[in-house]
């Protein structure tokens, strides 16, 4: 009956450690609304009309402005699956003249859609693709955009 | 402008602090604390042994000449120079149960600031009637290690940078030691463990190291997310007017220095300072580097660009690349810069800054 003290996790059990799942969630994105899938659809719309009109980088950057910080997994998989979509499109001639002309915050937005495309399995067929936008964008951008992409709690 | 380097070991450096005169210095090194005499050549004067575990940091008091040391066997140390040259240690109680990581005399000399793991503040003063010193502790707002600590000129704000994302200021007034301190934009009436102010970056990331500007109107705070952000506040209880963020291509720095109200130099993992200008009206940008990398690779010698010598390097090291040295980095220092002081100051800006790092180098910048 005796109680094994010698092995009780003394700081799980410590009231101070506990800290709530509202606490982790960074400052900036606290009153972000989380979207709808009929809100992420049409953007995702909005985003390939602007493709076949031949507009390339005003798509990428409506992609990567506002992404769906504070949306469920689901939601944040839709959004992603347009991003890599476009990515694909938009030839290998003009992706450095594309990533210069984004803006600090969607290069380091579009490496995080570039990690969470190679993290997925579904995605092995355009790794390639991939591939060359991550060397572009860090070619720009160095490593701070990386360190950047594993410090930050949004994810995409 | 050479820079002075200093190769004393191969031990990493935690901290380093120089005397009023700069004729000492004294590193935290593994266990113990090295007290060195400068001068153009750095020579072993004495060593402080009292810790049991890494001293993590030591701070020299301008004017009295006390070391503080903090360790992370819990405790810190108070040595009281004597006329013959040896110190005298004095134990301080803080009452912590995790390491202490950051120990910083205020500009008073009065009381000293102590960051420790244990999600706690250390401030310690020393009691008259008792002959000993005490501390008080700053808890509430904490909810992880605090790296670094940094007093406000007046001796009485302290900015604190934490692993858990946030810089804070608190105040640190204590009756009986401190005067009543004039109103700053930072509050007025101000009770002890008082939050003044709560930052975050915007990609979140372990605060490294927070500083007050020379006025001590603003605050700088360098991230894990490799971005420097500098905040200017407006008034107590109210939002900040300005809050710059300088996100930049480099790995992240871990220590920064105000040469001024509109200079900020930093350095970190990249083994070499970078320095910000700006002011709040029109923004900071990343100005420069000192020891520029860069510079270092095109002012390279290269040997001979025979085709014997490229066979030479292939055979030998596995590249025909003859001009890059690959066995060391292209900056003076090897390894992280951990810590950064200022060295001299004159006309009102800081004209050099002495660095310490994991390379067991000491170099002292002309900025």
């Amino acid at each position: 009956m005796a109680l094994d003290f010698r092995r009780i996790d003394i700081d799980a059990l410590d009231p101070e450690n506990n800290i709530e799942p509202e606490y982790l969630i960074p400052p900036s994105i606290a009153n972000l609304p989380p979207l709808s899938v009929a809100e992420i659809q049409s953007i995702g719309q909005s985003i390939r009309g602007s493709l076949s009109r031949g507009d390339h980088f005003g798509a990428l950057q409506a992609a990567l402005d506002q992404p769906p910080y504070t949306s469920s997994e689901d939601i944040k998989k839709i959004h992603l699956a347009t991003v890599l979509e476009l990515l694909s499109t938009i030839k290998s001639s003009d992706m450095s003249r594309v990533v210069e002309k984004l803006s600090s915050e969607q290069r380091d937005t579009l490496i995080k859609y570039l990690y969470k495309g190679m993290s997925l399995p579904e995605t092995h067929g355009i790794s390639g693709v991939l591939l060359a936008w991550f060397e572009k964008v860090t070619e720009i951008a160095g490593l701070g955009a990386i360190v950047r992409y594993l410090s930050d709690r949004r994810t995409v | 402008m050479p820079h002075q380097v200093h190769s004393l070991g191969h031990v990493p450096i935690s901290d380093h602090s120089f005397s009023a005169d700069r004729s000492q210095l004294a590193l935290a090194r593994d266990i113990s604390i090295e007290i060195y005499d400068t001068g153009s050549k750095y020579n072993l004067k004495t060593t402080l042994s009292g810790h049991d575990k890494t001293v993590t940091s030591v701070d020299i008091a301008p004017h009295s000449g006390r070391i503080v040391t903090c360790s992370q066997d819990r405790n810190a140390l108070v040595w009281e120079p004597s006329p013959d040259g040896t110190y005298k240690p004095t134990l301080v109680l803080l009452r912590i149960n995790r390491a202490a990581t950051y120990a910083r005399w205020s500009p008073d000399e009065k009381k000293f600031a102590v960051g420790s793991g244990a999600r706690a503040i250390a401030v310690c003063y020393f009691e008259e009637e008792n002959d000993w010193w005490v501390s008080k502790h700053i808890k509430k707002p904490l909810r992880s290690t605090v790296l670094s600590v940094s007093w406000h000129p007046n001796s009485v704000l302290l900015a604190a940078g934490s692993t858990d994302s946030h810089a804070r200021v608190f105040s640190t007034f204590i009756k009986g030691v401190d005067a009543r301190p004039e109103p700053t934009i930072w509050g007025d009436r101000v009770p002890f463990q008082t939050l003044c102010g709560d930052f975050v970056s915007p990609a979140g990331g372990w605060v490294h190291d927070a500083a007050f500007s020379p006025s001590g109107n603003a605050l700088a705070l360098v991230t894990h997310d490799s971005s420097i952000t500098i905040v200017y506040p407006s008034g107590p209880e109210q939002p900040p007017a300005a809050v710059v963020n300088v996100s930049t291509t480099l790995l992240p720095f871990k220590s920064l220095v105000w040469l001024s109200e509109n200079e900020i130099i930093a350095a970190g993992h990249d083994c070499h300072p970078v320095i910000f200008t700006g002011s709040d009206q029109s923004g900071w940008v990343l100005d420069h580097s000192v020891d520029d990398p860069n510079e270092a690779k095109k002012n390279a010698t290269s040997r001979e660009n025979t085709a014997l010598n490229m066979f030479r390097q292939m055979d030998l090291k596995g590249t025909p690349q003859t001009s890059v040295d690959d066995a060391s980095l292209p900056t003076i220092h090897q390894n992280t810069i951990t810590k950064l002081r200022p060295y001299a100051v004159s006309g009102g800006r800081v004209n050099s800054v002495s660095s310490t790092g994991v390379d067991g180098r000491v170099v002292i910048f002309d900025v």
